[in-house]
């Protein structure tokens, strides 16, 4: 899939990859959150968080994630559990709204530690068949104190570089690209795929 | 040397491409420095930055997101 970037870092298997950064503050409630969500759906992590981990030089005030689709019931508990945990929605109050936006409107909802705003965890449900994509070929980051499941990263470069396009989406991609030795070639089969999704 | 020298010919084109060339130059930097030290090192030096702009970043209300979200 990839090499490694220096001596560290470990490609456990295709799939897996061992980092062994100091926690920031925003990976520490990257995994706060994360450890709840995981217990009701399965997710996986995408754009500005990703290379972000993966040390690029900036910060930023929202991580993206994509889930699967989850039922009313499965939704609330997962609400539920997230306000318990010291979280709040900062898109809604009603959970029956909050569902709302994510499964008929199609948005992303946002949490955020509870009395604040930033940094805020924006999820939203699986759309078509390029997020059911991310989801199945996710790949599992080991950090210290846990797991995290981010997009396959040629498939994040090519996407701030075909899709997103702003400067500091192009940035990110030029840092993961250099990063991960990925050759031109590459990131172009994947643009491929992006076209087979309709994105391009 | 090669990398002052390719830091100088910056400064011969427009404002706006040379802020460019220089950023793009940090983040080719940036990514060497990373590929030579150790994962805790670097994610140190990162750290400073990201944990200073968390606490610096503006503590709106949910009020004043949401009004913010609602005009965008």
């Amino acid at each position: 899939m990839m090499l490694s970037f220096n001596e560290e870092m470990k490609i456990i298997d295709e799939k897996t990859i061992q980092l062994d950064r100091e926690l920031s503050e925003l990976d520490q409630i990257v995994l706060k959150f994360v450890k709840i969500l995981q217990k009701h759906v399965r997710y996986v992590l995408v754009s500005g968080y990703v290379a972000i981990l993966f040390g690029r030089s900036r910060g930023t005030e929202d991580v993206d994630f994509i889930i699967e689709k989850l039922s009313k019931d499965k939704f609330f508990k997962l609400y539920h559990e997230l306000l318990e945990n010291g979280f709040w929605s900062i898109s809604v109050d009603d959970p029956q709204e909050l569902f709302a936006l994510l499964s008929e409107e199609k948005l992303a909802v946002r949490f955020a530690e509870k009395g604040k705003v930033f940094p805020n965890m924006e999820v939203k449900f699986v759309r078509d068949a390029l997020d059911t994509w991310a989801l199945k070929e996710r790949i599992k980051i080991i950090i210290k104190n846990g797991d995290l499941f981010t997009s396959q990263i040629e498939m994040q470069i090519a996407y701030k570089k075909f899709i997103l396009k702003s400067p500091k989406d192009l940035e990110d991609a030029r840092h993961l690209q250099k990063l991960f030795n990925v050759n031109e070639d590459k990131i172009n089969k994947y643009k491929l795929i992006l076209e087979q999704y309709g994105r391009i | 040397m090669e990398e002052s020298n390719k830091m100088t010919s910056h400064f011969k084109l427009s404002s706006k491409e040379s802020n460019q060339k220089q950023r793009e130059w940090f983040i080719d930097y940036w990514v060497d420095y990373m590929k030579t030290h150790s994962d805790a090192e670097w994610s140190r030096q990162q750290n400073v930055l990201i944990n200073s702009l968390l606490k610096s970043a503006k503590q709106w209300s949910r009020e004043e997101f949401r009004e913010l979200q609602q005009n965008i």
